[in-house]
């Protein structure tokens, strides 16, 4: 298909060829264009590596969690499936088997015993049935139940609370006196395990049974009577890290000013609090923030003068007798004049929030009200501060700034402990200029990410 | 100034350098930027963008063509993706519609300015596609990556492209021989 293409001549003319563009196009606008663009990547790098590794430390604590503090289903075994009583005839063919191996071997039967409970563990965690010899030559026959219990020290099984064991004791009053009591206790504890586990499985809440020294709970006498209630044995102490931006878009080109600024307003703001919660939904907190407050814009100046022109000329009138008259023309002219430039300002800031959250369910989706009150100082100040219709050199770098927050979003239980909220939010900023005695606000709208974690 | 002292003008952000490229390159490139674009005004954009683009890339030129060339290129990139970003509809055509076309000749006595008004008023995928294909000189496969097009629906957009053209070439001659 190269026949198609045009000749050399033809292709190297239309390469050749030139056209004009209008005057808008310049190469100052095209650097202008550029450094926006420049500003644009420094205004965002913070804001998305900010979010970044607020995703980054979430996803990390969701795997650390995930290893070590999972949530698992609760076992769904009742005490009937975990202890059955033997039969007669097996139970005695068995007892002989033993006897025969045990003295065979020469082993003493404590030996046999602890040797056994070991291979015990260790099949009871592949969840096959497993023989179980008591030291009182009984055998029972255990259904799979979660290997942690069955590992742990029998010192440890001894442990449990005595107002547990009296209630399952009574349950196992019918086998008690044939099995050995540290398997009784065993049972009790796997009983207590599913007591304390939240009947749909959500919450794994161990007392003490598989990793004793990291989640132990002392249950004070009387608790166990109390219907189940994770939340108190919850901390009520949250932290909190986020991020926002926004902007506001400022136009008023319609030459019905004098004065008159196109421009765009950018903030964004980093903080992290500590909160309390004080029940109902409602935590209240405290913490630090930083936030940028940054607005590029143009100013048009239009300047309309009002001139008068007066012509005169003499007619001369030649009806007789001949005379001259004098005729003054006036003309009104209203010339206008259009001067435009650049503006442009940053203003950071350090403050204190003052905030309070509220969480609700609305349908199936948890949502937080976040409401937050920011007094602080500025702490670095350049350019000129624009509104609608005027706009001023910001002398001071010092000056006392006042933000408030309002946001509303949806959130997210990553793990047990860590909650991402999405957050569309309006933001006020606003600051006292001392030199000028006057103050400044503007409300931007944007949007934020936060993550809560609980103590 | 040479090629190798305005890239490396440019590259140190020199202002005298990056006005020489603007003023020596500019022209061309809106020329070939109205070729893509459906208007003056989204042809200057283009122009003022891929000078950015150029701009910010400079420092990846590697000498292994010409600076113009090299421009010419980044430009046409940028307005293949304008063109892709409207999500423009190709369609096809068959074999024997595919072999109608224009003459050898049948540029051969019009002003490249006249050519290209021709080229300007093409439909958006005619033109795309006739640009690339008959001006800049890819091949129908490389017009089919770039697009993100199969290459039998560049070709039939290209044969679409010449069919146009020689109906507004016999118009013109006609219109000048009456």
């Amino acid at each position: 298909m190269e026949e198609n293409r045009f000749n050399q001549t033809l292709r190297d003319k239309f390469q050749d060829l030139e056209s004009p563009f209008n005057d808008r196009v310049t190469f100052e606008a095209v650097m202008k264009k550029r450094e926006k663009k420049k500003r644009r990547v420094i205004f965002w790098l913070p804001s998305v590596a900010v979010v970044a590794g607020l995703f980054l430390s979430a996803g990390l604590g969701y795997m650390f969690l995930s290893d070590s503090n999972s949530a698992v289903k609760s076992p769904q075994v009742s005490l009937k499936q975990v202890v059955v009583k033997p039969n007669k005839k097996s139970f005695a063919k068995n007892q002989n088997e033993k006897s025969e191996s045990i003295q065979g071997a020469g082993i003493s039967r404590e030996n046999i015993s602890s040797n056994n409970t070991s291979a015990r563990s260790r099949k009871a965690s592949n969840a096959v049935n497993s023989q179980i010899l008591a030291p009182n030559n009984e055998i029972l026959t255990t259904n799979s139940l979660e290997g942690n219990f069955l590992k742990v020290d029998q010192s440890v099984i001894n442990a449990p609370v005595n107002v547990v064991n009296e209630v399952a004791a009574a349950r196992t009053s019918s086998i008690e006196k044939s099995v050995d009591a540290n398997l009784v206790d065993m049972i009790h504890n796997a009983e207590n395990q599913l007591m304390y586990c939240d009947p749909r499985g959500i919450y794994p809440v161990s007392i003490g049974m598989s990793k004793m020294k990291e989640e132990f709970i002392e249950i004070p006498e009387g608790e166990y009577e109390k219907a189940w209630d994770p939340g108190r044995y919850r901390s009520k102490w949250y932290g909190e890290m986020g991020a926002s931006t926004g902007s506001k878009v400022i136009v008023d080109f319609d030459n019905k000013n004098e004065l008159s600024i196109l421009g765009t307003m950018y903030h964004a703001n980093y903080q992290g609090l500590i909160l309390r919660d004080m029940g109902n939904g409602i935590m209240l907190g405290t913490g630090i923030s930083y936030g940028e407050w940054i607005g590029n814009g143009e100013w048009q100046l239009t300047q309309i003068e009002h001139k008068t022109f007066i012509d005169s000329y003499d007619l001369v009138v030649m009806i007789p007798p001949v005379q001259t008259v004098r005729v003054y023309d006036t003309t009104h002219v209203i010339d206008s004049k259009v001067t435009t430039g650049e503006i442009h300002y940053k203003i950071d800031k350090v403050s204190l929030p003052l905030a309070i959250r509220y969480n609700m369910m609305l349908g199936k989706v948890a949502w937080r009200l976040a409401a937050q009150v920011n007094p602080g100082i500025t702490t670095k100040t350049s350019g000129d501060f624009f509104t609608k219709t005027e706009y001023h050199p910001i002398i001071e770098q010092r000056m006392i700034c006042m933000d408030a927050k309002l946001a509303f979003g949806p959130s997210f239980a990553v793990t047990s402990d860590w909650t991402l909220v999405l957050e569309p939010n309006a933001m006020l900023h606003s600051f006292y200029d001392k030199s000028g005695k006057r103050s400044y606000s503007k409300i931007l709208t944007g949007f934020g990410m936060t993550v809560v974690r609980k103590f | 100034m040479t090629e190798k002292e305005l890239v490396e003008g440019c590259i140190r952000e020199d202002r005298i350098c990056q006005r020489e490229l603007w003023d020596r390159y500019s022209k061309k490139l809106m020329s070939l930027c109205l070729r893509y674009c459906n208007s003056q005004e989204e042809a200057e954009d283009a122009l003022m963008e891929a000078y950015v683009k150029i701009y910010d890339n400079l420092k990846n030129f590697r000498f292994q063509s010409s600076l113009e060339t090299w421009m010419r290129r980044v430009s046409v990139n940028l307005c293949i993706n304008k063109i892709r970003a409207r999500k423009h509809i190709w369609t096809s055509i068959s074999d024997d519609e595919y072999r109608i076309g224009f003459k050898d000749d049948a540029f051969d006595n019009l002003q490249v300015q006249h050519i290209m008004k021709m080229v300007e008023a093409l439909p958006v995928g005619y033109r795309t596609v006739f640009n690339l294909y008959a001006i800049e000189g890819y091949t129908h496969k490389d017009i089919s990556e770039m697009l993100g097009i199969d290459e039998g629906t560049s070709r039939s957009q290209f044969a679409k492209a010449r069919k146009a053209l020689q109906i507004q070439i016999d118009k013109s001659e006609g219109g000048a021989q009456a």
